[in-house]
């Protein structure tokens, strides 16, 4: 994988595919690339949601079947869902509801796997996975279908054993598992999240903040904003 | 449509014990300003039902949720000394920077005072800013009634009848049927705004109503 840099500074992003929030910061977060000319460093933080924001699941119709949310996490979640839909609908991103919470840990190690491919097949994997994923048409919890999205996103799996499969079973688990304790006692518990030597923004609406430090820090801090940063 | 969601103009929902709160001002005034918006003020107070519950240490997730909570603090702090800096506060009387715990429901029965005696916009920037200023920058943290009635004085505020105001109880009932209100409206955080009949909780997003309120022009906010 070429990790080199173009720039004295490394930026680290950590993302999961089930946040909404993550998938909307996506676009203005590459953005930073061709700005700044750096290779961002990208990495899965699979959340826990149920532990903080409990569990739900519904049915075909949207209706609660199961629940263990009390009335605050429930605020929370539909609040949240509501926002992000908001912003997406201005940049006709579909957001479609969620049936359950999903398990995205195989998802991860597959942006891990591609991530040994190289800067584009990562790309193209982060992509591929996003916009079906969030229209519904796309089960990360199948590990065919996070192998056919590699494949497709130019994965060469030919020199590992097995290929994804294998990887997911063993080595991509036990990095992915890993590094999920070692993200957490780093601080970063949230997506996206942005670190920038020893800064650690949480939330897209830090951008004009990772942009001020990319840009040398110039001027005062900017205040926290979802910005205007992409052509429409 | 409940009463907030008719509300006409920009409704700002505080608390006074906010750091985050205290910050949104100067862009909350920017856009009321740019875009001509007439101005409506409700106080908000943190209530326990809205806090995420503790943790049990019965609970198999105990650990990680205990060590998720630390991630959480320490950003936040490290969240308010970025907020603190872009107030230009380096320490509060000489004290190292935090956030009051708790601030008395007092403050917020001034700022129900100015809606109830109808005082113009200024006399609420006034009195918010000041309170703010109190708070934050002279850690005053409880504050009296009659501290409350000077910085309503000061602020250009009719203050006759404000102590008999918070004495018959009228205030706190007027505080709970904001909360009331803020919550049956799907609001818990502050700063909080209603804007359009669409609910915001965060200054992230003053840059969306701004060019909502200005007519969509040039690429949205992301």
């Amino acid at each position: 994988m070429n990790t080199e840099l173009k720039t004295a500074q490394k930026l680290e992003v950590y993302i999961d595919f089930k946040s909404p929030y993550a998938y909307i910061a996506k676009d203005a977060t590459y953005a930073l690339e061709a700005e700044f000319g750096i290779e961002i460093d990208w990495y899965p933080l699979t959340l826990n949601i149920g532990s903080y924001l409990g569990t739900a699941k519904t049915n075909k119709t949207g209706k609660v079947i199961e629940s263990n949310r009390s009335g605050f996490q429930w605020m929370a979640v539909k609040y949240a869902y509501m926002d992000a839909r908001r912003y997406a609908s201005l940049r006709n991103i579909t957001l479609r509801g969620t049936q359950k919470i999903w398990d995205t840990s195989l998802s991860g190690i597959g942006l891990l796997f591609a991530k040994l491919q190289g800067h584009d097949v990562l790309k193209n994997y982060i992509d591929l996975i996003y916009e079906p994923f969030w229209k519904r048409e796309l089960d990360l919890e199948d590990i065919k279908v996070v192998s056919n999205v590699l494949e497709k996103a130019g994965a060469d799996t030919s020199g590992f054993e097995d290929g994804f499969e294998a990887y997911a079973a063993g080595e991509g688990r036990e990095i992915h598992d890993q590094l999920q304790e070692d993200i957490l006692d780093r601080g970063y518990f949230g997506v996206p999240t942005y670190v920038l030597d020893d800064e650690v923004y949480f939330g897209r609406e830090h951008l004009p903040r990772v942009r001020w430090q990319l840009g040398g820090r110039n001027g005062p801090l900017p205040d926290i904003a979802n910005d205007t940063v992409l052509a429409s | 449509m409940s009463g907030l969601q008719s509300n006409t103009g920009l409704t700002f929902c505080i608390e006074f014990n906010s750091l985050a709160s205290y910050v949104a001002l100067s862009g909350t005034r920017k856009l009321v300003q740019d875009r001509g918006l007439e101005m409506h003020w409700l106080p908000m107070i943190k209530e326990t039902d809205y806090t995420p519950a503790k943790i049990s240490p019965d609970d198999p997730l105990a650990e990680y949720k205990e060590r998720r909570a630390r991630a959480r603090r320490n950003n936040r702090q490290r969240e308010m000394e970025r907020d603190y800096e872009l107030l230009g506060i380096a320490d509060v009387d000489g004290n190292a920077l935090s956030e009051p715990a708790n601030v008395n429901d007092n403050a917020n029965y001034g700022l129900l005072w100015l809606t109830k005696t109808e005082a113009g916009p200024e006399v609420f920037w006034n009195y918010v800013e000041s309170v703010y200023s109190s708070v934050f920058r002279k850690a005053a943290g409880n504050v009296s009634v009659s501290h409350i009635a000077d910085l309503l004085n000061e602020s250009d505020a009719e203050v006759a009848g404000f102590e008999e105001f918070v004495g018959s109880g009228s205030a706190a009932q007027k505080q709970k049927s904001a909360m009331d209100q803020i919550h049956e409206f799907g609001l818990f955080q502050s700063p909080a705004y209603i804007c359009r009949g669409e609910k915001y909780q965060g200054r992230q997003h003053l840059p969306l109503m701004h060019w909502l309120l200005g007519g969509r022009e040039g690429n949205p906010p992301v």
